[in-house]
């Protein structure tokens, strides 16, 4: 496939309309300017590769996002195999500047992202599909009518998986349990 | 008032805006519904994430994104060109060994202990290194970084120290070739790191000036 001199200006307009939703939700999940930064060109890059696939797409804006949720439950599970301390990832506190325009002070800061840290387990227990529904929806506002459209399942199912997810996710919550490790088998050699 | 029509108006119960009557309704549902109850929950902790304060991408950090996506049309066929394709067979892999190093890295479950291996590099030509990928299942969004030390660099990539993509691994033999040329006396090192949520393997190629 060659790769012509307007393929820059071609994926640059088709990730424009959707860059502030991507680099807001990523915010949300990174709780840091430069994560977020990071997080949203790890979408660029999955973007690009599927950029004929992704032009196609109604809903670019829901899969774009749906994609920004999955890569984050990767990046917080590689974490928790990393040998590396990790556990200072979160509000940006090396970036003044970031901090002066969100606003928060640093004990807030600190009782927040324990909540979130715990919300973000939960979450990557889930799993991807899961998570990245109901963070469409409870989230980011997509209406039942659009997932359906986005999904292509039935709008009584969504419902119900909706339910059940937010319904786990409250247990999860609920659960001190949630804070050990958990041991998951992920596959084994044929 | 049953679940279903909890289902419908928990959220607008967790923002504060349903009506009075509906409020009391769905509250006294809740207060008897163990489901439900945990359903508001969940609800809630999705918007103390939503509620986060953000500030917008600036037009700054949209073009830098944007650059560190959109590599030139040269550089981005080189990068796409670094896939041979999957399932390259046991005797097309040996074949390949006959003209340049191939690394056999087997992506299974687990962090793998690093490869170490030596691959002689030249001013005078770029030299394909080939590195076979082996995969026991589909691996999607696998992650592909290269860093790279010393008097070296992959082909179409100046002054490019570190590369990294995502892409998904078939299973079976994935052959990742990397053009790569000396730009200086010393030689240097590459690393090459895959990881996926599941697996991760690191190795490190010793880049040695031929001659």
């Amino acid at each position: 496939m060659k790769w012509l001199g307007s393929e820059k200006n071609r994926f640059t307009e088709l990730m424009r309309p959707h860059f502030d939703a991507l680099f807001i939700a990523a915010q949300r999940m990174t709780r840091s300017a430069a994560d977020a930064e990071d997080l949203v060109q790890d979408v660029c890059l999955k973007a690009h590769m599927h950029i004929d696939k992704l032009e196609k797409i109604e809903f670019q804006r829901a899969w774009l996002l749906k994609t920004l949720y999955h890569r984050f439950i990767d990046i917080q599970r590689s974490r928790e195999r990393s040998p590396v301390d990790m556990a200072d990832t979160g509000a940006d506190s090396n970036d003044p500047d970031f901090m002066e325009r969100v606003g928060s002070r640093p004990d807030d800061i600190v009782e927040r992202d324990k909540r979130l840290e715990t919300i973000f387990r939960a979450m990557e227990i889930l799993g991807h599909e899961a998570s990245s529904l109901l963070a469409l929806h409870d989230i980011e506002g997509f209406s039942l009518e659009e997932l359906r459209q986005v999904t292509g399942l039935p709008e009584g199912t969504l419902k119900s998986r909706l339910h059940r997810t937010r319904s786990r996710l409250g247990r999860l919550l609920s659960n001190q349990d949630i804070h050990k490790p958990v041991l998951t088998v992920v596959g084994g050699k044929k | 008032m049953k679940c279903e029509s909890v289902v419908e108006q928990i959220k607008a119960l967790a923002e504060g805006s349903l009506q009075s009557d509906e409020r009391t309704a769905c509250m006294n549902h809740v207060a008897i519904c163990e489901d439900c109850a945990d359903a508001l929950r969940g609800v809630r902790a999705m918007l103390v994430v939503r509620d986060q304060a953000t500030v917008p991408g600036s037009e700054r950090v949209f073009n830098r994104v944007m650059s560190k996506t959109s590599y030139d049309p040269h550089q981005q066929a080189s990068r796409r060109g670094f896939w041979l394709g999957a399932g390259f067979s046991g005797a097309i892999a040996a074949s390949l060994l006959a003209v340049t190093l191939a690394l056999r890295l087997l992506m299974s479950p687990g962090v793998e202990t690093p490869i170490a291996a030596e691959f002689y590099v030249s001013s005078n030509e770029v030299r394909p290194m080939n590195i076979a990928i082996e995969a026991d299942r589909p691996l999607r969004d696998a992650k592909i970084s290269i860093l790279l030390s010393g008097d070296v660099e992959v082909d179409g990539f100046v002054d490019r120290h570190e590369l990294s993509w995502i892409d998904d691994l078939e299973p079976g033999v994935n052959q990742l070739t990397l053009p790569v040329r000396a730009v200086g006396e010393r030689g240097g090192q590459m690393v090459v790191r895959l990881s996926h949520p599941d697996s991760e393997q690191i190795f490190v190629v010793q880049l040695k000036l031929d001659g």
